[in-house]
């Protein structure tokens, strides 16, 4: 699914010289894994998400997404990429405050060509996030964990190959952030790849594989264990 | 992509933020409006101004009138057309049905019953009545006997009626034009103020022999007025009659004519040049109107791009290309400019009806106005999204959803 190698990227510092987020980093990720990116804040998860997400490009090395060579893509091939191989989901949910749940929802559908009927697509990802009877609601009627929901639902609609999720619980209170994590678990289970950042370990045990960044590189590697320890959800 | 999914998003985002929508919009409407009632304006004020023309100057009219040299030494008034000159033209070309000469007294002495006004004293013979289309509301028009003879009979405006005689009737009694007594012999029919802004109702008409002998004692005319019975055939008409006052005034080949012909053709030209201002002037100041109007927009376009950044970014996330998010921004500004062009169009017309129908102020609406409008308005929206669209396009979609 996922291929990177030597993969560097570096930005610079308004003052002093230019700062190395992510140096040589190497990096597989197969199908069907639910993968949590741990470390601490400002170690560049993000900027490996942004990556991985085709909105930003690397300084050097090479990345290939489901088999697709996308270093020397056009900004519009990536563009279409991100609309059909990948589903967002952020901290801050960025759902259009303007537009009702299922409006949200449909978004992607507006950059997919030949979409026969978005909105009965919109309401089937709507039902495997639960919030079927939620539709009509606009993101201020909704709760925190609702509102991920549907950013989740909104990732969905493509049918994605891979999920990627910017810390999808730091907005949110425990239990809801218990619940999107165990909904991320029954995607995967169904067979999603899913991608997400977090700096907090106990989510990071979720996951049947985790990676920490840690001064530009990926540190630690588990490999993927066939057990997975029930959540202790603790803060 | 999917373009109603798209539309309806534009839609949207017009229709849930209103305050942003009304300030987009009302520089339109207000624009349009102003430009299409400026524009009903001086289409009906030269409307009016044709009209008050044509009844004065139909289409089958020639006027000759005396005109001063250009570069000769001659100062003074034209004394070469004389009424031998309009009866050799009226013999000669059989176009001519009927001629009515001119001669006027301007700001004349005329009394009556110890009230003195100054008016106009016109010149006219028996056939005035059908040359210029006015005939007498009471007593009689003049008749050929009356002109054959030089009677010293008058014809009395309305206004001058009532500023000599109060409410009598001014019919049959004596007034004074300087020293000359005259009998009102009837009263003119109520014609307004002419295109050359004078009352024609604060006059009186004599015979113009009586006028040219008795009063201004002179042996030339000013004007006269010929009716033509092919109004197709005036320019050649006019022609002919140039040809024939330059053989009577013996005027060599290099001089320049001592009189003018005019033609309908060259009145209307004369008319629609003096309607420039109504017609172009206003309008371009609807123009700017417009212009800040797009100024406006463009700048509350930006500022929602900047409080959009985040939309942007995510769009981009969701796979929109910079060129779908540029169309996207692009299409809302045209979207609104064109719905606020229509509104204003309907405010214009609302002006126009309740002006015309209320206050009898002369408007006439146009095709060419309603599509000036439009386009004045579409070029607008164009203008006013390029800037915003081109900015929210080249949003990094990283920054943007920080």
């Amino acid at each position: 699914m996922i291929r990177m190698r030597k993969i560097c990227k570096s930005f610079q510092r308004p003052d002093g010289p230019r700062l190395d987020v992510l140096k040589d980093i190497d990096l597989d990720i197969e199908a069907g894994e639910l993968v949590a990116v741990v470390g601490p804040s400002g170690t560049g998860k993000s900027t490996l998400m942004n990556l991985l997400g085709l909105l930003d490009r690397p300084d050097a090395g090479s990345y290939e997404l489901a088999d697709t060579s996308v270093a020397e893509l056009p900004s519009d091939a990536l563009a279409r990429l991100r609309n059909r191989k990948i589903g967002f989901v952020f901290q801050q949910f960025h759902l259009l405050p303007r537009a009702s749940a299922i409006e949200n929802v449909e978004l992607p559908l507006t950059y997919t060509d030949n979409v026969e009927d978005p909105e009965a697509r919109a309401k089937a990802a709507l039902r495997q996030v639960g919030l079927e009877d939620r539709m009509q609601h606009f993101p201020h009627e909704l709760s925190g964990g609702q509102q991920q929901r549907v950013a989740i639902a909104r990732a969905l609609v493509t049918e994605p190959d891979l999920i990627l999720a910017d810390e999808p619980t730091g907005n949110l209170d425990r239990s809801a952030g218990e619940g999107i994590m165990g909904l991320f678990r029954e995607l995967n289970t169904a067979g999603r790849t899913i991608l997400f950042n977090t700096h907090n370990p106990e989510l990071a045990r979720l996951a049947s594989r985790t990676l920490r960044i840690e001064g530009g590189s990926v540190a630690e590697s588990t490999a993927p264990s066939p057990e997975w320890q029930e959540p202790r959800y603790e803060s | 992509m999917n373009r109603k999914l798209l539309s309806r998003s534009i839609l949207h985002t017009l229709t849930r933020s209103k305050l942003r929508c009304f300030l987009m919009s009302i520089g339109i409407v207000l624009g349009v409006a102003a430009l299409v009632v400026a524009r009903a304006m001086g289409a009906g004020a030269e409307e009016k101004m044709l009209d008050s023309i044509s009844r004065m100057f139909s289409a089958s009219s020639l006027m000759i009138s005396a005109r001063g040299m250009m570069g000769a030494s001659h100062t003074g008034p034209i004394t070469t057309l004389e009424i031998a000159d309009i009866e050799a033209l009226a013999a000669e070309i059989d176009e001519i049905i009927a001629w009515d000469p001119m001669q006027v007294i301007s700001g004349q002495d005329v009394s009556a019953q110890g009230q003195v006004r100054q008016m106009a004293v016109y010149g006219i013979s028996h056939q005035a009545e059908t040359v210029w289309n006015r005939g007498v509301t009471a007593g009689e028009f003049l008749s050929e006997e009356d002109v054959r003879s030089a009677a010293r009979v008058a014809l009395i405006g309305t206004k001058a009626a009532a500023a000599l005689f109060g409410d009598e009737d001014p019919v049959g009694r004596q007034i004074h034009a300087g020293s000359v007594p005259l009998q009102v012999i009837g009263v003119l029919e109520p014609y307004g103020i002419d295109p050359h802004g004078e009352d024609r109702d604060h006059e009186i008409q004599v015979p113009i022999t009586t006028l040219m002998r008795r009063m201004k004692k002179v042996e030339h005319i000013f004007a006269a007025k010929l009716v033509i019975d092919d109004p197709e055939q005036a320019e050649e008409t006019a022609d002919r009659v140039t040809a024939i006052l330059r053989q009577r005034h013996a005027l060599a080949k290099d001089e320049r004519n001592d009189f003018a012909v005019t033609t309908p053709a060259l009145v209307r030209e004369m008319v629609k040049r003096a309607n420039r201002v109504l017609q172009v002037f206003l309008p371009a100041a609807a123009g700017v109107a417009l212009l800040v109007a797009a100024i406006v927009i463009a700048t509350v376009m930006l500022m929602s791009v900047r409080e959009r950044i985040p939309e942007v970014g995510l769009r981009k996330a969701v796979g929109a290309t910079d060129r779908q998010i540029s169309w996207q921004f692009f299409s809302e500004a045209v979207t609104i400019t064109l719905i606020s062009a229509l509104a204003g169009l309907g405010l214009g017309l609302t002006v126009i009806t309740v002006a015309s129908r209320r206050f009898q102020i002369p408007m006439a609406l146009t095709a060419e106005t309603v599509i000036l409008s439009l386009l004045a308005a579409a070029i607008v929206g164009v203008l006013a999204g390029l800037l915003p669209a081109r900015r929210a396009a080249r949003l990094d979609p990283v920054a943007a959803l920080k």
